[in-house]
């Protein structure tokens, strides 16, 4: 029965999913209520040439797709401030900009197609422990400061104008969301690939919009749809012999369309 | 009850404003004392929001200074004694999935530090000013479940949470009903009375606001000046006669 358990990177594929499937979904809730569902698709189009330059250069995709993503982080959270009515747009810009220079720096590396789709659809089967460990720690690191700053972090995404008026480092703050999401980013593309992965920093959010009665449990319900989906759709793809990524998105779409056509509360 | 000479709760000294070339404010000079309650007036476009948000330090002066008790805004720390309640800021937060208990909660984060539970104190606070807005019976509901009046009573609610010495609200009456608007005006009135709270508003509806608050001050043409009610007889601003009428109405039957 427990069959998938007994191969060691079904358990190194479950653990990192795992963690994925709490932090993503954590994230999101921030980002989703703010209006910036989208900001983790633009930062995996920048960490996918985060991804093709390390292969240029020789060094581990996932270093070279968070130094690419905490800087683009920087940037559109920079151009947010000056022009906040173009958030949407500046995020545009590096979005293409992103998938443009990962198309040039690809090219130039002479990557494989086959790799070429492994980051774009994930590989959660090939984590190796290196990979489960820089995961875990990125995972870790993410949540532990969502729960630390998470009444600041509520009170900014709630009503800026008041958290600055009230003493809050609001300006700081956004930033730290920034830099979360590109770390999350960064987590995560191994797991769903970098074509999904704010997959689950969105969908079970959407889903804990219908269930939750308050943002703390909001906070909490898109973490528990975020894991079951990732624990589904993982199982789903070992025994059905599916992509894993793919797998777990539709597993989240699937708990979203029970709660959309459930009785509302 | 505040000692006589103390410095006003806030002041605008000699501030010149401009969003363009032509200047907003040129050297305006105005202050609401301590335990004074001030209800701005004047058209839109005379910078009444922009007088208040100069005053909380989300606008910078180009010239002059800005004092919060006494203190320059810019080098202001004790934010907790400064409630604010933004405006528009109930419609705009409408579907933000929170609830009201949430809500006034995020009045006590600014006298934390970052990490810390919600102290046994600060949920004696959040049930005391639930009960002090009337919004008890409603504090597990999401805010988009309630009334523009409800909403606007949680914002209250979250302002005074932090027990500031100063409350200041732009707008707080827009968009709600009659009845509402008095209940919102009697519960300030209450606070300025009672607790001894500094209350400054921006408002339209001038019959009520001069109901209620202890000085009036229309804000037209780059200046800031006390006004009698029966001065502004006759202004554009004026509430139209429909809400008038019903603001009478409710309240001769007090």
């Amino acid at each position: 029965m427990l069959e998938f358990w007994q191969y060691d990177f079904m358990q190194r594929a479950l653990a990192a999913g795992l963690v994925v499937g709490a932090v993503s979904p954590a994230l999101g809730t921030f980002l989703v209520v703010r209006r910036q569902a989208l900001i983790g698709d633009g930062l995996g189009h920048i960490a996918f040439a985060g991804v093709a330059a390390s292969w240029l250069l020789g060094l581990s995709p996932l270093l070279g797709a968070l130094a690419f993503t905490v800087a683009a982080a920087l940037g559109i959270e920079g151009l947010r401030r000056r022009a906040p009515g173009y958030a949407d747009t500046a995020l545009g810009i590096f979005f293409y900009g992103g998938m443009a220079l990962a198309a040039v720096l690809s090219s130039l590396s002479r990557a494989s197609n086959a790799n070429l789709l492994s980051f774009l659809f994930g590989s959660i089967l090939t984590v190796s422990p290196r990979d489960l460990g820089l995961i875990a720690l990125l995972g870790g690191l993410s949540l532990g400061a969502l729960l630390f700053f998470y009444r600041e972090l509520v009170s900014t995404a709630f009503d800026e104008e008041t958290a600055r008026v009230g003493g809050l480092p609001v300006d700081g703050l956004n930033l730290l969301l920034a830099l979360l999401a590109a770390a999350t980013v960064t987590t995560a593309m191994r797991v769903v690939g970098l074509l999904l992965v704010a997959a689950l920093m969105v969908i079970p959010v959407a889903t804990a919009l219908r269930t939750a009665r308050s943002f703390r449990a909001l906070f909490w319900q898109s973490i528990l749809w975020g894991e079951i989906s990732v624990a589904v759709g993982l199982i789903a793809s070992f025994y059905l012999n599916l992509a894993s990524g793919g797998s777990i998105v539709l597993a989240a779409g699937a708990l979203f369309a029970l709660a959309l056509f459930s009785r509302r509360r | 009850m505040t000692a006589a000479g103390a410095a006003p709760a806030v002041e605008w000294e000699k501030v010149t404003f401009s969003y363009s070339r032509e200047p907003l404010f040129h050297r305006l000079d105005f202050a609401v004392a301590a335990g004074d309650f001030v209800a701005l007036v004047g058209p839109n476009g005379g910078g009444k929001s922009t007088l208040v948000k100069l005053g909380v330090g989300l606008l910078r002066p180009l010239e002059g200074v800005v004092r919060l008790f006494g203190q320059e805004v810019s080098s202001f720390r004790q934010w907790n004694r400064i409630g604010y309640v933004p405006q528009h800021i109930g419609a705009a937060r409408m579907d933000f999935p929170i609830t009201v208990e949430e809500v006034v909660a995020l009045g006590r984060v600014p006298l934390r530090p970052p990490g810390r539970r919600l102290t046994s104190q600060d949920r004696h606070v959040i049930d005391h000013t639930l009960e002090a807005v009337g919004m008890s019976l409603y504090r597990r509901r999401l805010l988009q479940e309630l009334s523009g009046g409800q909403r606007q009573r949680t914002f209250v609610a979250r302002a005074l949470a932090a027990n500031p010495d100063l409350i200041i609200l732009d707008e707080p009456t827009a968009g709600i009903d009659p009845a509402a608007r008095e209940s919102l005006y009697r519960l300030l009135a209450t606070l300025n009375q009672n607790l001894g709270v500094t209350v400054l508003l921006v408002s339209h509806d001038v019959e009520q606001a001069s109901a209620y608050a202890r000085r009036l001050a229309l804000v037209e043409g780059g200046r800031v000046r006390p006004v009698a009610p029966e001065d502004l007889r006759g202004k554009w601003f004026w509430p139209a006669p429909d809400s008038e009428e019903d603001a009478l109405r409710s309240r001769r039957e007090e």
